[in-house]
């Protein structure tokens, strides 16, 4: 219960955002810069649950937080810029590395979800066995 | 005041104040994050369907469909062009000025194009050489081309033509011949060989224009010589297609 309402704000965040995107934010992405948008989404994304999970577990440091979101945004971008130059395909690193970490985070945040539930509920059977 | 809020109450006020805290910049995240996925989004969106990607096969049948859709469109045009005449001759009848009115009309759609014309003139038959091209160079002699197409509609108009059509496309003040690849477009119509330009005018003048020495015809020797073949007929009665349809005016206002 209070996990749900502990989304609801970063839910409603992504829902203006997106409705920013669709409705104010002028003009689209010339198709040469598709891949780094992408890259960002991916950033931002993996960012989002980072957060999340630091906020799950109690050590969650807005320092540390938005720190991440720039250096990782900017790095990605610049990998990818540097890939375009050389011709590697380094953009995919970035797409990697952020999807490994996505998986880990989600993965995390399923654990502690489901012992907080666990727990919830043998304070419950405990409570009514009594 | 700040010193309040920064001081570790016991319990749950500061995990509170932590919380809401991590809510809200998860939220500016989800801001950029909503704005990125809407423009990518907008983006694939707008690639959705990208013609060049697509296969030949796919491409013709598009192309099959919009030539049907076309072939409906203009039996339309030809249907309400029809009904317009009907209104023309019904408000004509009974009052002079408007009979006036009506010839005048009538003047202007003929000097437009709009109107089928009948009469003598010449049929000037184009067609590629029966062997089919080798190479680039090589088609440039054994196929006809839409400059010949042009050089020939201009050199009839030069000796008297008053209405010209190609394979049933009406010539007007309007209409391009292109080449798109293997096809000529005369009012964006593909047309394929033979390509047969029917010309209403004096026949004699007309045929003597284009086959002077030095003239258009005699210009097409390479091609001539190369198979292409060139046919100068003179008829008695030949009819010229009305223009499918006006242009349209963005840009040009009348003056007057």
């Amino acid at each position: 219960m209070r996990l749900a309402l502990s989304l609801l704000l970063p839910a409603l965040g992504i829902a203006l955002g997106i409705w920013l995107g669709f409705a104010v934010v002028p003009g689209q992405v010339p198709n040469a810069d598709v891949k780094y948008l992408g890259v960002a989404l991916l950033a931002a994304f993996d960012s989002a649950l980072g957060g999340l999970r630091a906020g799950l577990e109690d050590a969650y440091d807005p320092l540390v937080f938005f720190s991440g979101f720039v250096t990782n945004t900017v790095l990605a971008a610049l990998l990818t810029y540097i890939g375009d130059r050389l011709g590697v395909e380094l953009y995919l690193a970035a797409v990697i590395a952020f999807g490994v970490r996505i998986f880990n985070n989600i993965a995390i945040m399923r654990r502690i979800i489901i012992g907080r539930m666990r727990q919830r509920h043998l304070a419950g059977s405990d409570g009514s066995g009594s | 005041m700040a010193s309040i809020a920064s001081v570790p109450k016991p319990g749950r006020p500061a995990a509170a104040h932590l919380r809401i805290s991590w809510q809200i910049s998860l939220a500016l995240v989800g801001v950029v994050l909503g704005i990125t996925i809407a423009m990518l989004f907008r983006t694939q969106a707008r690639q959705g369907f990208p013609l060049a990607q697509q296969s030949a096969g796919t491409l013709a049948a598009l192309l099959k469909q919009q030539d049907d859709v076309n072939t409906r469109l203009r039996t339309t045009i030809e249907e309400q062009r029809a009904e317009l005449d009907r209104y023309e001759r019904q408000a004509a009848q009974g009052r002079s000025l408007s009979h006036v009115a009506a010839g005048e009309l009538r003047h202007f759609k003929v000097a437009a194009g709009l109107v089928p014309m009948l009469g003598p003139g010449l049929v000037v038959t184009l067609n590629d050489s029966p062997k089919p091209p080798t190479s680039l160079a090589d088609a440039q002699y054994k196929l006809v081309h839409d400059y010949n197409l042009r050089e020939i509609v201009n050199e009839l108009w030069a000796s008297g033509a008053e209405a010209i059509a190609i394979n049933g496309q009406r010539y007007v003040a309007y209409t391009p011949i292109r080449c798109v690849g293997p096809v000529i477009l005369v009012n964006q119509e593909r047309l394929a060989p033979p390509y047969r330009i029917v010309a209403i005018g004096p026949a004699q003048a007309m045929a003597s224009a284009l086959q002077m020495p030095g003239g258009v015809i005699d210009a097409m020797g390479p091609q001539i010589a190369s198979g292409v073949r060139a046919q100068v007929v003179s008829a008695k009665q030949l009819r010229v297609p009305a223009s499918p349809a006006l242009p349209s005016y963005h840009f040009a206002k009348a003056a007057s």
